[in-house]
């Protein structure tokens, strides 16, 4: 079972190592780290949840254990699925010339470096839901599965998340059309 | 003839002034010039007390270096960003408090939400200014559309689009606060080791939670308090996001509402606990739910008070009376 | 429906994941709403720049490494830990937080006591993030709540 693991999943686990680490050589790391923490584990492992998706939870838990960069304190995100109403709220109508410009940047070929930087400085949570996501095409199920979580979660997460992104990215672009 | 110079000279003369939306938008922009310069900082009135100074360095991106100096120019407090973790460092305490910096990209509203907020709540009009910390400015102010009253004046570098220089007025029109570039170089190079910090020997060092922007159904899993909201808020103010602080075991949900430049902070305590008030002059009085406490910070005022067993905190610049308004529309 | 509401559902709808109830209501609002069809474009976008971030493939020694870790495992049996897992994100949070404020910092003498410094902090840290908020005011205020 483990063996197959490593034969047809390493690859995806490995992606996802590597987008969430930001080098080739923490990823390894991380990678043997969260395979010996499995094997080390393994009466933990529940035979109902995917074992490729176990574990990425066990990368994505470890990951976060060994930030050095700095500690994001998130409290558990667990979203009800009816969601209340927020009280007033304006609309944003405003013909917006940024939007244009970032939809432009995001559509050339080049950004790939841009849009790299801009994921590193997303908090984890944000990071690893959008590398599931849009990096490596998991559904809602199968990031629920791997987060723990409700599909609510991931779908506000993954709102946030590009959210986020987006006024990351901007700052980015305005930075690098003035230098 | 003449008369068709004139008014080809008045258009370009119009033309050379940018409009002051456009001047706003630039101000609020990330800055991209990396500076190095001296700051002062008033808070009015303050019986007595000196106004501060801060030297502050920015390099681009996102790391800075701001330290607020004692009388004869040494630094009392460091605040040191490598872009991506915040040290704030306290040199009578020897104590170093390490986290990152609140982040607005993680906010529930965008940045077109906020500018929109601003300016349905704000008029914004140029006015003439001398040059600030010898840089030519425009000044800009910023008037509450609900009274006409000045809020803010600020002074944009017409260069980079940097704020020289704050002011901030209340409600009364009264200025409360100043915060100005006494001088400011724009140094070529700047030495990276200057955003770096490594706490000295001996500090104690204390982590510090990173707050986060929760919308408002995500307050009861987040805090298992049963979420309580003003039916009431003062004009053009609007829920943004929350927080939930952990406090001696206890969780207190911290509910932020905003006009676009100024805000109003509800705090929600469980049952049974006290309020700490520590040291701040204080006035009790008592509101139709229950006691009530206020003291003045250089945040604003700060009302206390209970309602069903639970305590609560508003924080805001506004004036007493519309603070009481709020905390009695508490259902 | 506000917009501010139907982001959440753009994003889901983005990744096909909205319901049939749901889409009926997003496609009838983007008809008549350019700012949010040009955000559901935007996220759409988004999607594919990351999509087209290159994913490098698994280095064939790691690869080897866990498989012989593997075999390692099968041969000589580990006595499995009971330990239980650690809940990432709340329980590490809380520990951090209690961490952060400071316990000795901010609980008074008194048991079940809220300092009103903290949530002064808490409103610093908040401000900070407004537009035209004056950093360093600011910053100097809340250096002073953290005490």
């Amino acid at each position: 079972m483990i063996e197959k693991l490593i034969n047809e999943y390493s690859q995806q686990a490995y992606e996802f190592a590597v987008h969430l680490c930001g080098s080739a050589e923490e990823a390894k790391e991380l990678m043997q780290e969260s395979f010996f923490r499995l094997i080390r584990h393994w009466d933990q492992y529940d035979a109902s949840q995917p074992l490729e998706n176990y574990f990425m939870t066990v990368m994505r838990n470890l990951y976060y254990d060994g930030i050095k960069k700095w500690d994001r304190g998130f409290i558990s995100l667990e979203t009800p699925v009816a969601g209340e109403d927020e009280g007033s709220v304006l609309a944003d109508a405003l013909a917006d010339e940024d939007a244009e410009d970032l939809q432009t940047a995001l559509e050339r070929r080049e950004v790939s470096e841009t849009v790299r930087s801009v994921l590193e400085e997303l908090a984890p949570e944000y990071k690893a839901v959008l590398i599931m996501s849009d990096m490596q095409g998991l559904g809602y199920n199968e990031i629920a599965s791997v987060l723990d979580c409700s599909l609510g979660t991931v779908r506000s997460r993954l709102w946030r998340a590009r959210n986020a992104f987006k006024k990351k990215m901007r700052k980015h672009l305005y930075y690098l059309r003035v230098e | 003839m003449n008369g068709l110079f004139f008014l080809l000279a008045a258009a370009a003369l119009a033309a050379l002034e940018p409009q002051p939306l456009d001047v706003l938008r630039k101000s609020l922009e990330p800055s991209v010039a990396s500076y190095d310069g001296r700051m002062i900082l008033e808070t009015f009135p303050q019986t007595g007390a000196a106004a501060k100074q801060m030297r502050v360095r920015f390099l681009n991106p996102g790391h800075y270096r701001r330290e607020l100096l004692d009388a004869s120019g040494k630094p009392l407090q460091i605040i040191v960003s490598d872009g991506k973790s915040e040290w704030v460092y306290d040199k009578t305490q020897n104590k170093v408090w390490q986290g990152q910096a609140p982040d607005g990209d993680y906010k529930q509203f965008g940045w077109e939400q906020e500018y929109d907020l601003l300016t349905a709540n704000y008029d914004v009009r140029m006015a003439s200014s001398p040059p600030v910390a010898r840089r030519r400015a425009w000044a800009l102010e910023l008037l509450s559309r609900r009274d006409g009253k000045i809020q803010r004046r600020i002074w944009v570098d017409k260069k980079n689009g940097l704020i020289l220089q704050s002011r901030i007025f209340q409600s009364d029109g009264r200025l409360v606060s100043t915060a100005r570039f006494a001088s400011i170089q724009f140094p070529k190079k700047q030495d990276p080791a200057l955003f770096r910090f490594e706490p000295p020997e001996g500090a104690t060092v204390v982590k510090r939670l990173e707050p986060d922007y929760l919308a408002l159904d995500q307050a009861k899993s987040a805090s298992g308090l049963e979420p309580k909201l003003p039916l009431w808020l003062p004009s053009g103010y609007v829920f943004e996001s929350l927080n939930v602080l952990a406090q001696g075991g206890k969780k207190v949900i911290h509910y932020r509402f905003s006009d676009g430049i100024n805000v109003l902070s509800l705090f929600q305590c469980p049952a049974r606990t006290r309020l700490n008030f520590g040291a701040k002059a204080s006035r009790r009085f008592r509101l139709a739910s229950g006691p009530a406490t206020l003291a003045w910070t250089s945040e604003g005022h700060v009302l206390g008070w209970s309602s069903q067993g639970s305590k609560f905190v508003l924080i805001s610049p506004l004036d007493s009376s519309t603070l009481r308004h709020v905390a009695e529309s508490l259902p | 429906m506000e917009c501010r509401e139907l982001k959440e559902l753009l994003s889901a709808y983005a990744d096909g994941q909205a319901s049939s109830e749901e889409q009926v209501l997003l496609l009838a609002h983007l008809e008549g709403c350019p700012a949010c069809r040009r955000e559901l474009k935007l996220f759409q976008t988004m999607k594919t720049a990351l999509r087209r971030v290159c994913s490098p493939a698994v280095p064939a020694d790691l690869r080897a490494a866990l498989l012989a870790q593997a075999a390692r495992r099968r041969s000589k049996p580990t006595p499995w830990l009971k330990r239980a897992p650690v809940g990432v994100g709340f329980s590490l949070a809380f520990a951090a937080a209690v961490l952060a404020i400071g316990v000795e910092q901010f609980e008074s003498r008194q048991a079940d006591s809220i300092s009103v410094d903290a949530m002064l902090a808490a409103h610093n840290e908040y401000a900070l993030t407004m537009p035209l908020c004056p950093q360093e005011l600011v910053l100097s205020d809340l250096s002073m709540r953290l005490r």
